[in-house]
């Protein structure tokens, strides 16, 4: 991949999707058809071979469908699931097609990352209420006006502290592959600072003698 | 999303794709298929349960590490298992799974230095122990953290109680030859024990409210020890009125091996479960 060497980009105004490369997107794809493709199989199989050879290894149906399809439905159900649901989103009233709301981002972000079946699925079904929920902490600092705006999150579901977010720019493959485009994004960082002191608090005593009956 | 530490970058207008994911947790399990075997489990005093007037047993099932015990505490591979070795094995199976604690590695965190501490609690009791007649109950939990973090300000002035001599000794020594023993713990009485190739001498003294040690010494350089607590000495059990009985539950030592070319040593000490040979 090259480094975007082109003009700068037209503020606030992103690429068509239409002309970038979505690797995500495809490999879900590509990998739900070769699941699809897997479990047609025995049905062809019965007639005539009982036997599928898979990365050189002879496995039977009944063994390749615990091996690799199983498996399979699990990864791609780990992996892709949800990821339709930006498309969904854009595509239903609860989009809002402004480029300075980071809620949406953010919201959606949750959605997908929680590995909590129950807070997404109270996410999707009280989206409006959970995006007005979302709120901008007011920090003061003395950055210049250069610097990149950032701002912190609070009231985010499923997360244990505020969320920073900043707008930045992403660097994205185009469809052809031969080039890059600047793609702007909400950047968001769960940074879990009341777990790493909580973390740095329990090592620390092992090296003291006194401090071990603290624990 | 306690355990994660998530990076990202969504595309800021619709449909706002997810364009990167960085989690900066280190020890984030790679997502495995729900494992459809049984695990195992254990009638034990769960945690909480002080004593056996205080509760009963109840069913527990094994709640392993994924990332430590890929497969679970009752499996362990032939290669690694000492008494395979140099054995010609009838089976092609890579895995060998046992019912009892043999494989169980819930008792190996133990702290890498050249001691290995290993606590497990004990329960202990007796009436009126006659001398050298003394009855013994033992109650070994299964050790967790809590149970280390309670213990690891006891220090070793109360290793005195229990010693541990190897099997090529002939006969114990002279308690007055025993270095960690003081002259004021003196014992009453003693009796022996076999744990997997070690007996354990186990001395009963005045002060048995004071938490009872095991040291077990393999060779020059490796250490464990094992943590006994006395319970209500002088009671007997309110659970099964006997004072004889012997009741260890699910445990097992791991003896570390240094300048050995085997494997370590993993030592079932519940091989002593029922026993009440102590008199």
């Amino acid at each position: 991949m090259k480094f975007y060497s082109g003009p700068t980009p037209t503020p606030f105004v992103n690429p068509d999707p239409d002309t970038i490369c979505h690797p995500h997107r495809e490999y879900c794809d590509g990998f739900y058809a070769e699941l699809q493709k897997q479990d047609e199989l025995p049905q062809t199989l019965q007639e005539g071979e009982q036997f599928v050879f898979i990365g050189g290894t002879k496995v039977g149906t009944q063994a390749r469908r615990e091996e690799v399809i199983i498996p399979g439905e699990y990864l791609h159900h780990c992996n892709c699931f949800l990821q339709t649901l930006p498309y969904d989103l854009a595509s239903s009233r609860k989009a809002n097609p402004d480029i300075l709301d980071w809620k949406s981002a953010l919201l959606q972000f949750m959605a997908v990352a929680t590995p909590k079946d129950h807070v997404r699925a109270d996410i999707l079904d009280n989206y409006d209420a959970y995006l007005d929920g979302l709120k901008e902490l007011e920090t003061s600092h003395f950055a210049s006006s250069d610097d990149p705006m950032v701002f912190y999150v609070d009231n985010v579901p499923d997360a244990v502290s505020p969320v920073k977010a900043k707008m930045a720019y992403a660097q994205v493959p185009d469809k052809k592959g031969d080039s890059t485009d600047l793609n702007l994004v909400w950047k968001v960082h769960f940074s879990n600072f009341s777990s790493s002191t909580t973390l740095l608090n329990l090592i620390i005593p092992v090296r003291s003698r006194d401090a071990v009956q603290l624990v | 999303m306690q355990y994660n530490w998530y990076e990202a970058a969504v595309s800021a207008n619709a449909p706002r794709r997810i364009i990167s994911v960085v989690d900066w947790a280190s020890d984030s399990p790679t997502p495995l298929p729900p494992s459809s075997s049984k695990p195992a489990t254990y009638n034990v005093f769960a945690w909480g349960t002080n004593d056996p007037s205080e509760g009963n047993r109840s069913i527990t099932t094994e709640n392993f590490d994924v990332l430590a015990s890929p497969v679970g505490w009752h499996s362990l591979p032939y290669a690694n298992d000492p008494p395979f070795h140099g054995v010609r094995l009838n089976t092609t199976e890579f895995y060998r799974n046992t019912t009892t604690t043999w494989g169980n590695n819930v008792c190996d965190f133990l702290l890498r230095s050249r001691n290995h501490l290993l606590y497990v609690r004990c329960v202990y009791h007796s009436r009126s122990l006659p001398r050298r007649t003394g009855r013994l109950g033992i109650h070994i939990l299964t050790i967790t953290a809590r149970t280390l973090a309670r213990t690891r300000h006891l220090t070793t002035s109360t290793i005195r109680n229990l010693l541990i001599r190897p099997m090529h000794w002939q006969k114990p020594r002279s308690i007055s030859t025993l270095p960690s023993l003081s002259s004021s713990t003196r014992p009453i009485w003693s009796t022996i024990f076999t744990i997997g190739a070690f007996q354990f001498l186990l001395l009963n003294c005045n002060q048995t409210h004071h938490p009872l040690q095991i040291r077990l010494r393999r060779s020059r350089w490796e250490f464990s020890t094992i943590q006994l607590w006395p319970w209500r000495c002088g009671e007997r059990c309110s659970h099964c009125q006997r004072s004889g009985w012997l009741l260890v539950q699910q445990c097992f030592l791991h003896v570390p091996t240094r300048w050995s070319e085997r494997p370590d040593v993993f030592v079932p000490i519940n091989h002593l479960v029922g026993s009440n040979d102590f008199t």
